[in-house]
């Protein structure tokens, strides 16, 4: 029986993003396979391609409003019709601010833009912060994240506006009541964060990550291509992922391997897997 | 009392170019968006003393510190007291969309973008050390729209239409959920 094609996935590029290279490796580590595709491509080039990516950076160079100006592209439509058709969709830090400010996620009135990813906004402390968190996953939800049986991911973040928040009162308990608050920051033990530095933005309901109601668009503003080898994972983080870091030391084979945040491509690459195949099938 | 300081590029604003682009070849508003011009607006609130000893304090004060504007690639103007009204929020509800055909008259609207939470506490504790009477402090992006429409009520909603981020192809200027957008003036203009 031949070997099932893997599946393309298209990393958007647009100008001023900075982690594509990356993403597209993590993307390839997983079992796709990646290009990285500029946003002035011809749109209908999409669909050729299982599912997307949007990676982190700068796109137009924060200029208005981080992702605001990349959330008026052309292409962003023509994946909108890909969204629309179930192939799975992946905003990484600044992709997530696009997916939030083109109203992907959550996309519970049509295209009508829910939510902000506003600047981050803790008591005492504003501004840009990076360190890693520890990520709690909804224990049940929508996503393609639903089969991961690793509850609790350690994951680096960077960012200054990455605090989901909304005017619209109780959307954050809905979406959550939904399982569309896949990702909430929490400490090494899972338990989700109750303030700074655990949520490190001031997000509400500490929410990391939010899918639409379909489960297969997800925004999220930690960064699991940094976290794809566990290599890449600091010898002092707390929990397992810090201690098999640190069983690792000087091996360079296993510290090839894959790190907590290889699951998360994993996950999505086998999603855009089983859609083709069951389009495939009808 | 309220003084106001306006805070512009001297060279190329790359932030107005791109929102300009955005807004007249991506949105669909290049009829009606005559000019778009861009600047920081920052409004101190006084609660006691006379205009000339504040403004003479808060001259200095910019002198004295780059906080309010850096003068290598910045000029400022400091407007006289009440200048500028304290306008009113823009409405989603009011917001024209599709853009509608041009209008017959030019209308100049300002429109000031705050964040939710914007009021500068850090600063306004380290300025009103010099600046006796600082009640409050608060910076926002002001923009300055040359619309054509033929009401003011016309120019009021396509202020309003352009600024609001409500959809994908609506809107560009601010993000309703965390930022208020004020439409300070409202007034007739004329061709550049």
């Amino acid at each position: 029986m031949p070997e099932a094609p893997r599946p393309r996935a298209a990393v958007i590029q647009f100008p001023g993003v900075n982690c594509e290279y990356e993403s597209a490796r993590a993307l390839a580590a997983a079992g796709a396979e990646a290009d990285i595709l500029r946003w002035n491509e011809d749109p209908a080039r999409l669909a050729g391609y299982d599912l997307f990516l949007l990676p982190g950076g700068f796109s137009y160079q924060d200029r208005v409003r981080a992702g605001a100006v990349a959330a008026k592209e052309d292409i962003l439509e023509a994946l909108a019709d890909e969204a629309a058709a179930g192939k799975p969709v992946l905003g990484i830090c600044n992709g997530a601010q696009v997916l939030v400010e083109a109203g992907f996620v959550p996309g519970l009135r049509g295209e009508d833009l829910e939510l902000a990813l506003a600047p981050n906004r803790m008591p005492g402390r504003r501004g840009y912060f990076s360190e890693w968190c520890h990520l709690r996953v909804a224990d049940s939800t929508p996503s393609w994240l639903g089969i991961l049986s690793e509850r609790v991911l350690p994951m680096p973040f960077a960012h200054g506006e990455g605090r989901f928040t909304s005017r619209r009162p109780g959307l954050f308990e809905e979406l959550a009541a939904a399982g569309q608050v896949v990702l909430r920051y929490a400490d090494a033990e899972g338990a989700v964060a109750a303030g700074w530095p655990e949520n490190p933005n001031g997000s509400e309901l500490a929410a990391a990550g939010v899918c639409n109601a379909a489960g297969n668009v997800l925004a999220m503003m930690p960064h699991p291509e940094r976290a794809a080898w566990l290599g890449q994972v600091p010898e002092l983080l707390p929990g397992p992922w810090g201690w098999k870091r640190r069983r690792a030391f000087g091996e360079w084979p296993r510290l090839k391997g894959p790190g907590p945040g290889h699951a998360l491509f994993a996950a999505m690459v086998g999603a855009a897997a089983a859609r083709r195949e069951a389009v495939d099938a009808t | 009392m309220r003084l106001e300081l306006r805070v512009e590029l001297k060279t190329v604003d790359l932030v107005r170019e791109t929102a300009w682009l955005a807004l007249t070849e991506k949105l669909g508003w290049a009829a009606v968006l005559a000019d778009l011009r861009r600047a920081v607006l920052w409004r101190f609130e006084l609660s006691d003393g006379d205009e000339a000893t504040l403004r003479a304090a808060l001259a200095a004060e910019l002198e004295r510190t780059s906080a309010f504007y850096n003068p290598n690639k910045e000029r400022h103007h400091l407007l006289a007291g009440g200048a500028l009204p304290e306008g009113e929020p823009l409405a989603a509800a009011d917001a024209l969309e599709p853009p509608p055909a041009p209008g017959a008259r030019l209308w100049r609207a300002l429109v000031w973008v705050t964040d939710e939470g914007g009021e500068q506490a850090a600063l306004r504790r380290r300025t009103a050390r010099r600046l006796p009477g600082l009640s409050g402090l608060r910076a926002g992006t002001l923009w300055e729209l040359a619309l054509r429409a033929d009401t003011a009520t016309m120019a009021r909603g396509l202020a309003a239409g352009l600024a609001l981020t409500r959809r994908r192809r609506q809107g560009l200027l601010l993000n309703p959920h965390y930022q208020e957008g004020r439409l300070l003036t409202l007034a007739p203009g004329e061709e550049a």
